[in-house]
């Protein structure tokens, strides 16, 4: 993990499909310009959060016009009960990340003991 | 610097008066967004259009359009003049019933971008990469528009000869 100064950070939300199917729930996000090395993706607890950040423009270079943001990507999600959180993977080709979040083969029923007052 | 942006849907979308309306608005609170902030602007308008930067340095301009998730074959690239015309078609990479979906804001389908160059280039020279979904265009300036370097004559003032200034 890398230490960052919150000031001197700023990110957009990257775009997301999510889908859902019988084993899994696949969520696709858009982190164009973002290799592997600058992409951090965290879970904790129930939140799982995308981190992405674009190397800065080499020097000498003049924008002449500019519509991309100049700013790194990051998005946080909630991740339900459903979600098997040893079962996470990801994949980044082309600037797409691809996460298939495996869902808990089956909620364990606890039983609950009650205490005779 | 001039931006051509492809509309292919303005002149017959009954809902463009609405973007329109939309300038106005942000206009009158001042806060107008940055493409990139602005995602629902594509909604109206009905197409997928990229997001370029141009950049220049002394010997090239430089391209770079956001393409997340598209085939290197699916992108087309032409030059005409000084307008450099990026193409393609993103396509849906996987088969999922509309049902099964939580969210899509992602956009699929055909687009064009053209962008003018803020300077004369040289099409043979033009070098192209796809990485990291982001489409890189470097295309070096011509040799005469890289600005050739006027030297400043000392004690001479050009076009008042013969008025008292000295004569070499």
């Amino acid at each position: 993990m890398r230490t960052e100064n919150a000031a001197e950070t700023r990110f957009v939300e990257p775009r997301v499909n999510i889908y859902e199917e019988p084993e899994r729930i696949v969520l696709q996000a858009e982190l164009p310009g973002v290799s592997r090395e600058e992409l951090d993706i965290d879970i904790d607890g129930d939140r799982l959060t995308i981190t992405g950040r674009r190397s800065p423009d080499a020097e000498g270079v003049r924008m002449v016009y500019g519509e991309r943001s100049p700013f790194g990507f990051r998005r946080t999600f909630i991740l339900g009960n459903v979600i098997d959180r040893g079962k996470v993977n990801a994949t980044l080709k082309d600037g797409v990340l691809e996460l298939v979040l495996g869902k808990v083969a089956k909620p364990k029923a606890r039983k609950i003991e009650i205490k005779a007052g | 610097m001039r931006l051509i942006r492809y509309r292919p849907r303005s002149e017959v979308d009954p809902f463009s008066w609405l973007s329109g309306f939309r300038d106005d608005l942000d206009q009158f609170f001042e806060r107008k967004l940055a493409p990139w902030q602005a995602a629902e602007g594509d909604l109206l308008e009905g197409a997928w259009t990229p997001l370029v930067d141009v950049c220049e340095d002394k010997d090239s301009v430089l391209v770079r359009a956001d393409l997340p998730g598209l085939n290197k074959e699916d992108i087309d690239l032409s030059i005409l003049g000084s307008t450099l015309t990026i193409k393609g078609e993103k396509k849906s990479e996987s088969e999922v019933k509309e049902e099964n979906y939580h969210r899509v804001e992602r956009s699929y389908g055909l687009f064009q971008r053209s962008v003018q160059l803020p300077a004369e280039v040289d099409e043979s020279k033009v070098e192209a990469s796809y990485k990291d979904g982001v489409l890189e265009v470097k295309l070096p300036k011509k040799e005469a528009v890289k600005g050739k370097k006027v030297a400043i004559k000392a004690g001479e003032k050009p076009g008042k000869k013969g008025k008292g200034g000295e004569t070499k």
